[in-house]
């Protein structure tokens, strides 16, 4: 279980480079799941976290940040309804599924 | 020594291959992880709840309105998810009291007393009404017809009472 830093550290990082992530289509087609999963984990987390510590709040800050990449209609065609073997053919060789 | 350390580079090349983590979501596409969302509504914590909530209604409508190019889309997974519910469902009425979920000759019925406080009866668990608000979306949101598959599961009619 990641602590709460490193939690709201990630939050921030995420945040900071959205700019730039929503730019590469390809990224964003590979990524955003995952991403989103993630954070809705740290959401989860950060249930028995002290509200003051404002953990919770930045990680629901970046899901509406990345959730608009998905849904936004300037992205034209949702690559993420596409068959996943179509999205693995495009990914960097990192994953061996 | 040179055999142990040939044994250990095994398991290194083995790790540099490694996929990041086991059910990642870099083979999922949207509709595995509406899915997926539809799912977490059952969960506890509320905030986490909440923001499932909000995305599922984001996403629900492009799963529904689109072509889906694999095989699971949202005909396929409603059945199993609500059967799987459904069946949670009892426990949690005897938690909450007075709430009440009877399944007879595939009907089910939930009684989703909002102000049950009132005749001494309790309501049910937040979990359980936002699940049920996410499942009368679900139903409004798209096209009765995509949702066919739900005739050959053991639930054919949802009553919200």
């Amino acid at each position: 279980m990641p602590y709460l830093l490193c939690r709201m550290g990630a939050s921030l990082c995420f945040s900071k480079f959205y700019q730039e992530f929503r730019e590469h289509s390809n990224y964003v087609s590979i990524y955003i799941l995952d991403i989103l999963a993630n954070l809705l984990a740290a959401v989860q987390l950060s249930h028995q976290d002290d509200t003051s510590l404002g953990s919770a709040d930045m990680a629901k800050y970046v899901i509406a940040k990345y959730s608009r990449t998905v849904s936004d209609p300037a992205q034209g065609e949702v690559p993420m309804l596409r068959h996943s073997r179509m999205r693995i053919c495009e990914r960097p060789r990192i994953c061996s599924c | 020594m040179l055999g142990f350390a040939r044994q250990l580079r095994t398991p290194i090349k083995a790790a540099a291959n490694i996929t990041p983590r086991a059910g990642d979501w870099y083979c999922q596409t949207l509709d595995s992880f509406v899915f997926w969302l539809f799912r977490q509504l059952q969960r506890p914590e509320t905030e986490y709840r909440r923001m499932c909530m909000n995305l599922y209604e984001e996403y629900a409508p492009l799963v529904s309105k689109a072509p889906i190019a694999s095989g699971l889309s949202v005909q396929s997974w409603l059945p199993g998810a609500l059967h799987g519910i459904f069946t949670s469902l009892p426990a949690a009425g005897a938690a909450a009291g007075g709430a009440r979920a009877s399944k007879s000759k595939g009907v089910v019925a939930m009684d989703v007393d909002q102000d049950g406080d009132e005749d001494g009866d309790k309501q049910w668990p937040d979990h359980v009404t936002d699940w049920s608000d996410a499942l009368v979306f679900t139903f409004e949101g798209a096209d009765l017809k995509q949702y066919g598959a739900l005739a050959a599961s053991p639930i054919e009619y949802v009553c919200l009472v």
